[in-house]
């Protein structure tokens, strides 16, 4: 797969959003996924972020998912990581410097996708 | 006395030469596991060390060489080449060629320099599309020497513009780039990422701290960063320079480092500290610090303590626990601690006679102390046999490959320990015995086949300690030895008579027979002997017995027993009239009476009843003509001679002795049943007897005797 693949579900009498991502997540298509955040996220409570297939990812796409992650946060919605992250996702993230043992100051405490919060 | 300069020359002849059999040794067994990466490090690691120290002491041609080989292995070390045969062979030609080299310095022959060429353009053929890169040997050595002592460590901040990505850089290749340089430890920040909203998916909002140990200079790391100098914030600051005193392994608290990055003031810093709570966590609980800034901080303290560590720790352990001696200063202690034996033997014969208990009590220990000084100067001549193992895979694989076999040569026990003139004098034998089972006893591969074995033929060389001698064995799956051709050739040579009785052993002992192998050689039959009664006589001279057993196709085991030293031995004294002879110990069974009546019970026969089994017996008094004073009972020493219990009569067994070991002289070198001779605590000396020996020059004559 080299392309990104988004599909979105709506549940929970559309208060909740579940969004799956596939494929390639680099700089080439980091912003459709920022325009499919932006366009979503505001109607919600919960959102959950399923990035179990994605096979790729670099600087861009990580950037992408925290700011989104801190976003949501601050606009006090949950958002959540659901799937087992693929061990290149894992290797990439390690290679960046982003592995944490501490949750951020916009997370209390949700799973981050830096301590390996989704398992 | 030699100039410090000349004996450290010396030092390094000793180191190499070392190094070189290490380098063979590992050079073979990577032939077996050629993907082994530990075994192509050790023989990377040899080369480097022979050029480094070449260098340094003036043997620039080596160092040189050495680099050249060295070079070759290093594309091997990092999987840009593979393990060859030919690669091997090559380098195996350069391990001899630095051998003659180091040879050629000590004054030997001057080594042949085309030789050397060769090797390396073979060498540098071998390489992937590589043009050969010339540089000076001398400065690189001498440069790595310096920079394996100095790991500095280095904080790096570096915050590219937003824009970086959009010139074409990852960040993340240059963060790989400074993971080459040594250990790294990279820590993102995050605290830059903004909202949603105002996010540029193709900026990079990401900044790092890394703490980076190298033995590189700053300049290297620079030189990472180059391409993007101006797109990029930048601050690489030394932060521990590898000249720290160990004793100072700690590094500086979480706060200094902070404080000193600037992420901190020096007053909000002492405001937490008198909290009193754990630094980091009140920083973040604070807000005063993110807790991203904490983790990196806390990474650099983590990796300097490590480096610190490291550094007080290897020493103690690269200081070995050895020292070289000259082995010439080890045998004169040797000899000087038999000296002290005999003195020692004296000293308690005097003692015993006078009664006096006070010199009773000092003669005792006296004895003790030098019983043990003496196991212990003994121990330090022990050496592994394991050194001479490793010869013979060279010698098995360039002589199956010279005779179209397929050979492969196990070892066992190369820990055993010998005494170093044992394994020196052995070797010769060794070789001896190998190639004969090389040559003769290993079938060529199709013979081999047909015959339903493995076309690979094995030959197994061991070693395990069996009281206080060693055996040495050497199997093959060969041939064996052919007990029907042999059995004609004895009759040939006239050492047997057509009808003489002959139990397998015996007819293995005749190819120990003088001459017997050059005829069996020229026939070019496989029957073993060339040269075996050299092998018999130099494994006789080391006081050790050899032993065949064959089986016709399936091969044959040579058994090698040999004494674990040379010097001293433990005896049973024993007194014939006013004369006395010594019997090794470790031989002796039992000792029981022979009285008048048993002889005459006997009817003259030299058989004696053992618990209802008769035991044949010499009468040493017969052997040696001693006619005077022989009393009404006799002893009988039963020794354990060549598997069977042999009797050895004498008037008395005085009693054990620890024999120190004198060669006789050139006019009885020659005797047939005495190895040597001792001198006794009150001067007397007495013959060193050789059961083996005197069985043997008993039954011969005999035969004559009784055809």
């Amino acid at each position: 797969m080299s392309e990104l693949n988004i599909s979105n579900t709506v549940a929970g009498n559309g208060t909740s959003l579940k969004i799956t991502i596939a494929g390639k997540l680099t700089i080439e298509n980091a912003a459709e996924l920022q325009t499919n955040l932006l366009g979503n996220c505001n109607k919600m409570e919960n959102i959950q972020l399923d990035i179990s297939a994605v096979d790729e990812i670099d600087l861009a796409g990580m950037q992408l998912i925290c700011s989104a992650c801190r976003t949501n946060l601050d606009a006090k919605r949950q958002f959540n990581f659901t799937g087992c992250i693929s061990e290149a996702v894992k290797s990439a993230i390690s290679a960046v410097g982003l592995q944490r043992q501490i949750t951020c100051k916009h997370n209390a405490d949700l799973p981050c996708l830096w301590c390996g919060g989704i398992n | 006395m030699s100039t410090p300069q000349e004996q450290m020359i010396a030092t390094y002849r000793e180191e190499a030469t070392e190094l070189l059999s290490e380098l063979e040794t590992s050079l073979l067994e990577l032939e077996e596991n050629p993907q082994d990466n530990d075994l192509i490090n050790r023989v990377f690691r040899a080369m480097h060390t022979i050029k480094g120290s070449g260098a340094m002491f003036g043997f620039d041609d080596i160092a040189h060489f050495t680099h050249e080989v060295e070079t070759v292995f290093d594309q091997v070390r990092n999987g840009k080449m593979q393990v060859t045969r030919c690669l091997l062979d090559l380098t195996l030609q350069a391990r001899d060629q630095i051998t003659s080299m180091l040879e050629a310095s000590a004054g030997g022959p001057p080594a042949d320099e085309a030789n050397g060429q060769r090797i390396i353009s073979g060498l540098q053929e071998l390489q992937p599309q590589v043009a050969p890169i010339k540089t000076i040997p001398t400065e690189i050595s001498t440069a790595d020497k310096r920079n394996e002592v100095d790991k500095r460590s280095y904080r790096i901040r570096f915050k590219p513009i937003p824009e970086i990505m959009m010139g074409g850089t990852n960040p993340v290749s240059l963060l790989n780039e400074l993971r080459e340089l040594g250990s790294c430890e990279v820590v993102a920040h995050l605290d830059a990422v903004p909202a949603l909203e105002l996010l540029v998916p193709e900026h990079c909002f990401f900044y790092w701290d890394i703490v980076l140990s190298t033995t590189r200079g700053i300049e290297a790391i620079k030189d990472v960063f180059i391409f993007v100098e101006d797109d990029c914030e930048l601050n690489i600051s030394l932060i521990d320079d590898g000249s720290a005193p160990d004793d100072n392994l700690d590094y500086k608290k979480l706060g200094d480092i902070l404080v000193e990055r600037g992420d901190l003031s020096p007053v909000e810093m002492h405001k937490i500290v008198s909290m009193q709570k754990r630094f980091g966590e009140i920083l973040v609980e604070q807000g005063i610090v993110p807790a991203s800034k904490v983790q990196s901080a806390l990474a650099e303290q983590q990796q300097i303590r490590q480096i610190r560590q490291e550094r007080t720790t290897t020493p103690a352990a690269e200081a070995a626990l050895s020292i070289r001696v000259p082995a010439e200063r080890l045998d004169h202690l040797v000899n000087l601690v038999g000296e002290l034996v005999t003195v020692q033997a004296h000293l308690t014969q005097i003692a015993g006679n006078r009664n006096d208990n006070e010199i009773i009590a000092v003669a005792e220990e006296v004895e003790r102390l030098i019983s043990e000084l003496r196991d212990t100067t003994l121990n330090m001549r022990m050496l592994p046999i394991g050194s001479t193992f490793s010869k013979f895979k060279r010698l098995v694989r360039d002589l199956s490959a010279e005779l179209g076999k397929e050979i492969d040569l196990e070892t066992s026990g190369a820990e055993t320990e010998l005494d170093k003139t044992v394994i020196e004098k052995l070797n010769d034998p060794l070789v001896h015995l190998i190639r004969n089972s090389i040559d003769h006893g290993i079938e060529m591969p199709d013979i081999r086949k047909a015959a339903g074995k493995p076309s690979k033929g094995i030959v197994h060389l061991g070693a395990e300690h069996s009281g206080d001698s060693v055996l040495v064995t050497i199997r093959d799956d060969g041939a064996g030895l052919d007990k029907e051709r042999i059995r004609a050739k004895a009759i040939e040579r006239g050492l047997i008579t057509n009808n003489t009785e002959l139990g397998d052993k015996e007819t293995f002992n005749l190819i120990f027979s003088p001459g017997f192998s050059t005829a069996q050689k020229v026939t070019s039959v496989s029957g073993r002997g060339v040269g075996m009664d050299v092998v018999k006589k130099a494994i006789e001279a080391l006081r050790g017995t050899i032993d065949i057993s064959s089986e016709q196709g399936t091969g044959s085991v040579i058994t090698l027993k040999i004494p674990l030293t040379l010097a001293i031995i433990e005896t049973l004294l024993v007194r014939i009239d006013h004369n006395f002879f010594v019997l090794p110990l470790s031989m002796v069974e039992e000792c029981i009476e022979l009285t008048r009546a048993d002889i005459q019970a006997a009817h003259g026969r030299h058989l004696a009843h053992v618990r209802g089994e008769l035991t044949p017996y010499i009468n040493l008094r017969d052997e040696f003509e001693i006619t005077a004073n022989q009393p009404d009972i006799e002893q009988v020493v039963i020794l354990a001679v060549g598997g069977k219990r042999i009797g050895f009569v004498v008037d008395d067994v005085v009693g054990e002795h620890q024999t120190v070991i004198k060669t006789l002289g050139r006019l009885y070198r020659d005797v047939r049943g005495i190895s040597g001779a001792t001198i006794l605590g009150d001067g007397t000396v007495a013959l060193i007897l050789d059961p083996g020996l005197l069985v043997q020059s008993v039954a011969l004559t005999e035969q004559e005797q009784f055809g």
